[in-house]
């Protein structure tokens, strides 16, 4: 699943933005934020709908007449929750889309693992097909290396059913990476939302292929949609190219607008990158950050 | 418009093949994520084909157009840049039927004819006239139909005159787009035949001919047991012709003789025959260019006293009938027109003392009633006015007593006056000859001089129209008869039937007495029977203008090409073809545009 030197690039990274899990005695990598007794005074920040009120400083805002909090530091585990889209939409591409779905999916949860933090993946079609329970411990990494190595592209997807069933199994809080093409109508937006309803932190990463971004179309062509056998074909021209591509950067910009309104990382990754441009892309996404 | 090559057009099924193959599945396939996004953007080209046309309906259009157009192409059309009707008129006067080498003048005009038809476009109308003394249409017909060339393989050489001038205004009236003349005639130097649309084509060989040009009687006498005929013969050819003349009355010969004309000179000869009604042929045993004008006939009417009615005559007209020996006095009638006896014919009825004209249809001779108390005797004077009772001696100064008569005598001849009253009338009323004589015969000096009973007598014969019906026509002219009346207040109680020289019936109009026959195209002897009688007449070939076949022809109708230029077909396929070829570029320039625009993107 993952070659020498592509492990030697993820031992440098830790997953970051990840909200602290309560549970777990072990200490983990990651440096909690939460204020509470004992804890070592971190930073102030700025009041963020959602925090606790009580870690409001208050003679912070008596004098600067500014609502911040105090973040403590504290050493717990981070919750990663991988889901990975395997209907048939991921088949698609040269390389498939999904073969960098499960490479990005297991590089996530070896990061996680590595650092101590509890890691689990889910396989998803129009529900969640195959699943690694959250773990911790270098077993995990297997258990999710050899699920994700049997992943095969087949069936309809449903994102937003999916995820609505995983958030009504889990909850928060913990980081959701989502790995998908999310090319279906409305695509996974409400259940993005449910997650963030469940307290869980969503990711997106939307991986297309190149052929999807520049589709070759230079003569009538039949289109034929992989999830659907039964559905009519669509007859285009080079001329509906130009409105296609309009369409796809639409919808993409809809996703990422969403997610930026939540400030949830987002990232858009074509199956053809290689492991290195994904970690950046994570990176820059804030999925990932160099590990101190 | 027509089309050269119309099996070409079994070809447009193919555009079906077009249209079909735009809604035919394209060869390319693939397979997307999904159909959402390209449904926003793409045209739904699976929708049923008329979705499918009407979107792509600028491409459909093009590529029709270019099918189309190649499709048309060849099939050749043909476009006729003028008017698709023209008039084609055929000489069919007498010279027509002049031979050379076996072949009349009319065959060689058909052989031009059909010529010409066959460079005009195969959708012209034609109208074929014949003009022979009247102008005959023969019929419509399409250039192509075959009834046209049946038309002119029934066309006949007439023995009349050509009217062709006559035919070719009346052609101009229909406004055709050429008009052709096919004449042994030279074109007439005037505006009708001389403008541009006429072409005219001449006909026929110089040749040598001899025609029998005159066969007349002279004066015949209702007395004289013999008469005289006068032929002439006349030689219209380069050389002197020796031929044979016989003269038959009735059937036997009356005269053979040869004679020699000389070269474009007449020969005349004087035969005397019995006075008997019946027909006199002359012939000329001769082979020449014209058959038709070797024979000549003349009809001998019947002759004999002129029979007079006289209604309560005075001794001096009485006596001045008797001293006629061409009159014959009939029983009298009275006035009101019965007669004692048996009522035989009268050529001329004389009403002494009537004040209206006797009932009938004959002819009358009228003295006015008398008063009571006789004029003074004033002189005659002769008008001068043209009349044939005006050959009579002069009535000049010669005394009579006037009887004034009031009524209006039309269009009548006044041919002396007394006293300048109107003595001496000659008019018609109705199809009756009146002579009205304004004088009193009873009062002696006028009707004791010679000059009375010479009136009375040009009168009677004047009045008993033996001249007024003609015997003798020439062909083409029509004949006009007034029916004579066979009792005292009839006309011929039938329609009279005329017969041809060929035994058939000719048509005839019979009203108001008259008869009129306008067929009288070919020459020859013809019979008119009513009421159990039979009269004759003779239609003889028209020579004058026809019989001179030497005359020059010149063939103008090489100069006229230009003319069937305009009638000849301009094929459309090379604009086609360049009009595909424009379609074809405008479609790859489309084509070629949205490619590029696509790669650029």
């Amino acid at each position: 699943m993952l070659s020498a030197d592509e492990v030697h690039l993820l031992d440098r990274l830790v997953l970051s933005g990840l909200p602290a899990s309560a549970a777990g005695s072990s200490s983990g990598v990651r440096r909690a934020r939460q204020r509470g007794a004992g804890l070592e005074f971190h930073e102030y920040r700025h009041y963020q709908p959602g925090d606790d009120p009580r870690s409001i400083d208050w003679t912070v805002e008596a004098r600067l007449q500014q609502l911040v909090v105090r973040v403590g530091r504290a050493d717990v585990h981070a919750r990663l929750h991988v889901l990975v889209d395997v209907s048939a939409s991921m088949g698609v591409g040269t390389p498939q889309k999904l073969l960098c779905a499960t490479k990005l999916a297991a590089a996530l949860c070896y990061v996680a693992v590595e650092r101590r933090d509890v890691a689990g993946v889910s396989m998803f079609r129009d529900a969640i097909t195959h699943s690694v329970p959250s773990a911790a411990g270098r077993p995990q990494t297997l258990r999710v290396f050899d699920m994700l190595g049997a992943a095969a592209a087949s069936g309809r997807s449903a994102v937003d059913r999916a995820l609505v069933a995983y958030g009504a199994a889990v909850r928060g809080p913990g980081l959701v990476v989502v790995l998908s093409d999310f090319l279906e109508p409305g695509s996974g937006l409400e259940g993005v939302q449910y997650l963030l309803h469940r307290g869980l932190t969503p990711a997106l990463v939307q991986i297309v292929a190149p052929e999807e971004l520049e589709p070759d179309i230079s003569s009538r062509t039949a289109l034929f949609d992989v999830e659907d056998a039964m559905a009519t074909p669509l007859v285009v021209d080079e001329a509906a190219v130009d409105a296609y591509r309009a369409s796809m950067a639409e919808h993409t910009e809809s996703l990422r607008a969403f997610c930026l309104t939540r400030g949830l990382p987002w990232m858009r990754v074509e199956s053809t990158a290689a492991l290195t441009e994904l970690l950046s892309a994570a990176e820059r996404a804030g999925v990932f950050t160099a590990y101190a | 418009m027509n089309l050269a090559n119309p099996t070409a057009l079994w070809l447009l099924p193919l555009l079906l093949l077009l249209l079909l193959a735009r809604g035919r599945r394209p060869e390319a396939q693939q397979h997307v994520a999904t159909l959402h996004l390209w449904r926003a953007a793409a045209r739904d080209l699976v929708a049923p084909a008329p979705r499918r046309l009407r979107r792509d309906w600028l491409a459909v259009v093009i590529q029709s157009a270019f099918l189309l157009l190649l499709i048309a192409s060849l099939a050749r059309p043909m476009l006729s840049t003028r008017g698709s009707r023209i008039v084609v008129i055929v000489d069919l006067s007498a010279s027509m039927g002049a031979r050379h080498d076996g072949a009349t003048r009319l065959d060689a005009a058909r052989s031009r004819i059909a010529g010409l038809v066959a460079t005009v476009p195969r959708g012209t109308r034609i109208q074929l006239i014949g003009a022979h003394a009247v102008a005959e249409a023969m019929g419509e017909f399409s250039a192509s139909d075959p009834a046209f060339e049946r038309a002119l393989g029934e066309l006949r050489v007439s023995d009349a005159a050509g009217a062709i001038e006559t035919a070719v205004e009346g052609a101009q009236a229909l406004q055709p787009a050429a008009i052709y003349v096919f004449s042994d005639m030279p074109r007439p130097v005037i505006a009708s035949a001389s403008t541009p649309e006429v072409e005219w084509t001449a006909v026929g060989d110089p040749a040598d001919n001899v025609a029998i040009t005159t066969l007349g009687l002279g004066d015949l006498s209702s007395i004289e047991r013999v008469a005289e005929v006068l032929l002439s013969v006349r030689n219209y050819g380069s050389e002197a012709v020796t031929t044979t003349v016989t003269i038959e009355q009735n059937g036997s010969v009356v005269r053979r003789e040869p004679v020699t004309v000389s070269s474009r000179s007449v020969t005349a000869l004087v035969t005397t025959i019995e006075n008997l009604p019946g027909i006199v042929t002359a012939r000329l045993d001769v082979n020449d260019a014209l058959p038709a004008d070797n024979t000549r006939a003349v009809v001998v009417p019947a002759s004999g006293p002129i029979r007079v009615r006289l209604m309560a005559g005075s001794f001096f007209v009485e006596r001045a009938l008797s001293v006629h020996p061409g009159v014959s006095i009939v029983p009298a009638a009275r006035l009101d027109g019965t007669a004692k006896g048996s009522v035989e014919e009268a050529d001329v009825v004389v009403c002494d003392g009537c004040t209206t004209l006797p009932p009938g249809n004959a002819n009358v001779l009228i003295f006015p009633p008398r008063p009571s108390r006789p004029a003074e005797p004033v002189p005659l004077t002769m008008t001068g006015e043209e009349h044939p009772l005006r050959e009579l001696p002069t009535l000049d100064g010669f005394a009579v007593v006037p009887v004034p008569r009031e009524g209006d005598f039309g269009d009548g001849f006044v041919i002396a006056r007394a006293g300048g009253i109107p003595a001496v009338l000659a008019y018609a009323s109705g199809v009756r000859r009146v002579v009205d004589l304004r004088l009193d015969p009873t009062v002696p000096g006028f009707a004791l001089t010679p000059a009375f009973p010479m009136l009375v007598a040009s009168a009677v014969e004047w009045l008993a129209a033996r001249d007024r019906n003609a015997v003798t026509l020439v062909a083409g002219v029509p004949l006009r008869w007034v029916m004579p009346a066979t009792s005292a207040s009839s006309v011929p109680s039938s329609i009279p039937a005329v017969v041809g020289p060929d035994g058939r019936p000719v048509p005839a109009t019979f009203a108001g007495g008259v008869l009129s026959v306008v067929s009288t195209r070919a020459a020859g002897i013809y019979r008119v029977r009513a009421d159990g009688s039979e009269r004759t007449f003779a239609v003889n070939p028209a020579t004058d203008g026809e019989s001179d076949l030497l005359r020059e022809i010149t063939d103008d109708s090489a100069g006229n090409s230009a003319l069937q230029s305009h009638l000849r077909e301009r094929e459309l396929t090379p604009f086609l073809l360049l009009a595909a070829l424009v379609v074809l570029a405008a479609e790859s320039q489309r084509r070629y545009g949205r490619v590029r625009a696509v790669r650029l993107s």
